[in-house]
């Protein structure tokens, strides 16, 4: 296992180059919007990705709920950090591409305001963790987890009323987009998943080996006390 | 056009700067086991 | 014993000790008064803006008033090793969480009671939709902060700095609570929109969470 990584990690990189310049070179320029229209090969796939580990997260909490198996934590903790990493870049990508575009920074948009709100929950949930000791932690942690992913409907309905500016689904709902376009997005978005599985296998390791090594620290602080 | 290059950039920052954390907490760990080996060693 | 005897008893002890004391209720008070007297000195609009604003005004006091309650929750039941007794008793421990939910919800709502005439005298306030509306709304948007904010402080009294861990927790869930009580109040004081849908929103966030708080809190409590 150990000497896959550095090559599936040389694979990825030259996957991300050539995906990169797929979304630079490549994809055709957007005729409205120009250049900047290119951001969306990044601003998507993150999204993407994010969402993807945010459901990994509450899979994985209501399984540790039930199961109580600390590899499952292992699990939950790692997608929620890969998926705060992507999830912030949406939020950086996002306002870069709105100001040149709709000439503001930030609007109260049903996704960007979804978006922000699911970062600010995994961010809550990161901290809560941190700052949690002992063994109740993942309890906890999977409690809020749940509570976390129940939110996200009602924070999309309650955010729905205002009127929405962001562009439409171009994906699913009978969307007009250039075939060519997608090819890149597609790209982009499989690259970037490879990237992300690559960091939460190197996460779930860094995890594991923490158990572990909290473990043993316990094994020896007992035998310390205990007289020989 | 600008503001491609920022956004391209900042995600690459981002990125780079989550696996350098990640190499960082490794070497953090890699210490600790160490260290850890050691004291059990020292006392057998 | 069943849970109703065991929450209206777990309730008694607590306002009995509150009664005792007042210490909460008359910090609380006064925290709430400064809130109130602060927030008018930051914005001095005319009758027609304070309406629209006057929403989340009162909500965003009665948030951090609601905080300020919500961290004592638990804090003298740690002090004194209740929750440890709670544990091992076979008392059905929603029966605690019930309680702890009951008697918070009847302070905060007494807080808006004392608070809400200075903010209609400071702001001169006047619902220009149907006014009754805004007691549902109260009493929905305040169940909405109390059962979510008993059940993250019972989670944040697990780490270390629990004083800061409960709004870190508390507010982002909120959100769309916040946003309906917020959207509600305003509908109801300019008349420009319905409050309806708002308040079946409240709803359901209440109905969802106090479903999920009641399954996951013998989780909570038990946790090693």
């Amino acid at each position: 296992m150990k000497r896959i990584f550095p090559i599936l990690a040389v694979l990825t990189g030259a996957f991300l180059s050539y995906a990169l310049y797929l979304a630079l070179v490549v994809a055709p320029t957007e005729q409205t919007m120009g250049d900047v229209q290119r951001i969306f090969y990044y601003h998507v796939p993150s999204a993407w990705t994010a969402f993807l580990l945010f459901a990994i997260n509450f899979v994985a909490s209501v399984v540790y709920l039930v199961r109580r198996n600390p590899a499952v934590d292992a699990i939950a903790v790692t997608s929620a950090e890969v998926g705060v990493v992507f999830c912030t870049i949406v939020l950086i990508t996002g306002p870069l591409w709105a100001r040149p575009v709709w000439g503001i920074w930030w609007t109260w948009d049903i996704r960007l305001t979804s978006t922000l709100v699911l970062w600010l929950m995994y961010v809550a949930y990161l901290i809560l963790r941190r700052f949690s000791t002992g063994g109740q932690t993942p309890v906890i942690a999977a409690a809020v987890a749940v509570f976390a992913a129940l939110d996200v409907p009602l924070v999309y309905f309650s955010i729905r009323l205002f009127r929405t500016q962001h562009p439409q689904p171009v994906i699913g709902s009978g969307g007009s987009i250039d075939p060519r376009m997608l090819h890149v997005l597609l790209m982009n978005w499989y690259a970037f998943l490879c990237l992300a599985a690559l960091m939460f296998w190197s996460r779930y390791r860094l995890e594991i080996l923490q158990q572990q090594l909290d473990e043993a620290e316990g094994l020896e602080s007992l035998e310390m006390r205990s007289p020989r | 056009m600008n503001f491609l290059y920022i956004a391209y950039a900042a995600a690459w920052l981002i990125l780079i700067g989550y696996l350098a954390n990640l190499a960082l907490r490794y070497e953090k760990l890699r210490k600790e086991i160490n260290n850890l080996g050691r004291e059990t060693s020292l006392r057998n | 014993m069943s849970v109703l005897r065991l929450t209206t008893a777990t309730l008694a002890k607590d306002f009995r000790l509150e009664w005792r004391s007042k210490d909460a209720l008359n910090s609380m008070l006064f925290f709430a008064l400064l809130v109130v007297v602060i927030f008018s000195f930051s914005f001095d609009p005319n009758a027609e803006e304070s309406r629209r604003i006057a929403g989340g005004l009162v909500w965003v006091a009665f948030l951090f008033s609601s905080v300020v309650a919500l961290n004592q929750t638990w804090a003298r039941e740690v002090r004194n090793q209740v929750l440890d007794a709670y544990r091992i008793s076979p008392a059905p421990s929603n029966a605690l969480f019930l309680a702890k939910v009951i008697g918070n919800f009847l302070f905060v709502a007494l807080i808006e009671l004392l608070t809400t005439p200075l903010f209609i005298a400071f702001y001169k306030l006047r619902a220009v939709g149907p006014a009754w509306q805004l007691f549902p709304v109260a009493a929905l948007g305040t169940w909405a902060l109390v059962v979510n904010g008993t059940f993250f402080a019972a989670v944040s009294i697990r780490t270390r700095s629990r004083e800061i861990m409960l709004p870190l927790l508390l507010f982002p869930i909120s959100i769309p609570a916040i946003i309906a009580m917020v959207s509600a109040t305003t509908a109801i004081l300019t008349a420009e929109y319905s409050a309806r849908f708002w308040i079946v929103l409240l709803l359901t966030y209440d109905v969802i969470f106090t479903v999920a708080c009641l399954l996951l809190f013998e989780t909570v409590l038990n946790a090693e």
